[in-house]
């Protein structure tokens, strides 16, 4: 039976899990990655373990990277909340990381913001199709003249893309023209421009030493980290209906959502239609190194009714202090409440809008972005929730808003999901089974 | 082919007429940017930006156009496209009222026709084509 190898090189572990063609888990193994040296040297440290676990040599490798900070990208639109929302959703659903999302016309300062962020890749989008020609131009024109060569994903008004990319490739831009990410208003169309910069992922980010190496064994093209989880959670969601994945890391706090877009009777929708797959990555908010901000964000009550409220706010001073800190032990209550608080902030931030207005005709009700209250199932991910003694308590949301109003609770007990993702297009029936075995319910 | 945008403002929920409209400039050879229901003045200037309309048609059916509208012609000219077409009609005011003087008030606000109550799309697709210098 064939074996694949799946590889998750991610910025502090290298991680292999070795399966059969039928999705057992048949060897795990995981080493420091490498990145100041080689990455390959954590690839093989891991690797001779599992072989030894496995018994032989794997038949093919597929891999993601999150290494060397992942995926990082600047999105220029026009308007704000609309060429430049798509932008940015396009973005997130490749699997990068957003720097900053640029409106209207770049000034000085942006121009050099730029220069200084070197992002690894810019998406370039601006008017729908048929319409303002002149932002992506002009954009194109100043980025040109100001900002060393860079990796552009061009996608904007179709009418101006090819003289766009002839200006930047003028000045040695590598320049992938795509579909435009809002062809016409308000309708989003990202899946090209993410294929786009998926493949560009390979071709141009050679960041960490001995990733270009690596790929070299890779049966497929290496994805961000981010892309792979976003598979498995597609493959998922075709099996168990709507679904919500939240992966609550460190740093930040990754929000996967599939459906939510349909507009209830009665409700009038307004603005941008958001994809049916779609992530969100909350920058400010995770659990150890954004750990200062969540508190902020959480506000003043977040441990107010806490059964041992000062032993709790002693603890939280310290996790501030030092992010390496592991939690002490009979205080994990505390680790709950601060996760329970990222999952909340997070995805309420996923989610969408619902406005009450009062017209002459009655009220009316004005729903805008992501409606999650449907959802079947809300899974977690994440070494904060399989560690912990009350992962129902993180992942338990209010019923307010758009949240969700009575999903089943899972977790990814294994953390598997982005090596899952791995084998989802190839080899969707071992990336289920994968899931299954992973995938407990709470 | 020139874009239009069209929508009915403020808490008017009348999609009737709305429908018709896009149907009847659709089918004169317009590219129709139809906002619907319930758009407020800045989703009216947004998307004449980013789609380069050459005009925004506003209709308002249930009396309070006038409150809703004051200001367009400003954000307009704040945002950068001070010279759009502006078109407004329907019901615009409360109750029965002269003509003349709503025409004038929506005129003073910066909107280049008004359209009073019952008037046949035939008639603003004929202005529009001659105001934007197309056949």
């Amino acid at each position: 039976m064939a074996i694949y190898l799946l590889a998750d090189v991610g910025s502090t572990w290298t991680k292999l899990t070795a399966v059969d063609s039928k999705g057992n888990i048949v060897g795990q193994a995981s080493a420091p990655t490498t990145v100041k040296t080689d990455i390959m040297e954590g690839v093989d440290a891991a690797l001779r373990e599992v072989r030894l676990q496995t018994g032989r040599k794997e038949d093919s490798i597929y891999a993601c990277s999150s290494a060397a900070g992942g995926l990082a990208m600047i999105a220029c639109g026009l308007v704000p909340e609309l060429t430049g929302e798509a932008a940015r959703l396009a973005v997130l659903g490749a699997g990068a990381k957003v720097l900053r999302v640029f409106g209207y016309n770049l000034n000085e300062d942006d121009l050099r913001e730029i220069e200084a962020l070197r992002p690894d890749i810019l998406l370039l989008a601006g008017g729908t199709d048929g319409g303002n020609k002149k932002i992506l131009l002009e954009n194109a024109q100043a980025l040109a003249d100001m900002v060393s060569p860079l990796p552009v994903v061009l996608a904007g008004n179709r009418n101006a893309a090819r003289q766009g990319a002839e200006i930047l490739e003028a000045t040695g831009f590598s320049v992938k023209i795509t579909g435009n990410v809002m062809p016409e208003l308000n309708r989003l169309d990202i899946e090209p421009a993410r294929e786009a910069i998926r493949t560009l992922f390979l071709s141009h980010i050679v960041k960490a030493k001995g990733m270009e190496a690596f790929s070299r064994h890779l049966a497929a093209p290496l994805i961000p980290t981010p892309a792979a989880v976003l598979a498995a959670g597609k493959l998922l969601a075709a099996e168990m209906g709507e679904l919500l994945l939240v992966d609550i890391g460190g740093a930040t706090t990754d929000v996967y959502s599939y459906g939510g877009i349909e507009t209830p009777p009665g409700m009038v929708r307004k603005g941008l239609l958001p994809p049916w797959d779609m992530r969100t990555v909350e920058a400010d908010i995770g659990m150890r190194y954004s750990l200062s901000s969540l508190v902020e964000q959480a506000g003043r009550d977040l441990l107010a009714g806490a059964p041992q409220r000062e032993q709790w706010q002693q603890e939280l001073d310290k996790l501030l202090a030092c992010p390496e800190r592991l939690v002490s032990p009979g205080l994990e209550g505390l680790e709950v409440t601060l996760a329970r608080a990222a999952v909340k902030i997070a995805v309420q931030r996923h989610a969408g809008t619902l406005e009450r207005i009062y017209t002459p005709a009655g009220p009316t009700d004005i729903l805008s972005g992501k409606d999650l209250r449907r959802m079947k199932t809300v899974i977690g991910v994440g070494g904060v929730l399989v560690n912990s003694p009350d992962p129902i308590g993180i992942l338990t949301m209010d019923r307010e808003g758009l949240l969700p109003e009575n999903p089943k609770l899972m977790l990814d007990s294994k953390y598997i999901m982005a090596a899952a993702g791995l084998l989802a297009g190839t080899a969707p029936e071992a990336a289920r089974r994968m899931l299954a075995d992973s995938l407990a319910a709470l | 082919m020139a874009t239009i945008v069209l929508g009915v403002i403020g808490s008017d929920v009348h999609a009737i007429g709305n429908k018709i409209l896009e149907y009847a400039f659709t089918e004169a050879g317009f590219k129709v940017v139809n906002l619907g229901v319930l758009t407020t003045k800045k989703e009216f200037v947004q998307a004449a930006i980013e789609t380069d309309a050459r005009a925004i048609l506003v209709s308002s059916l249930y009396g309070h156009g006038e409150i809703d509208c004051r200001g367009l012609r400003e954000m307009c000219i704040e945002a950068g496209i001070g010279d759009i077409l502006l078109y407004v009609g329907g019901n615009l005011v409360v109750g029965k009222q002269e003509w003349e003087p709503v025409r004038d008030k929506f005129l003073a606000m910066g909107f280049d026709r008004v359209f009073p109550p019952a008037t046949m799309p035939d008639e603003a697709i004929a202005l529009l084509k001659q105001d934007l210098g197309v056949s």
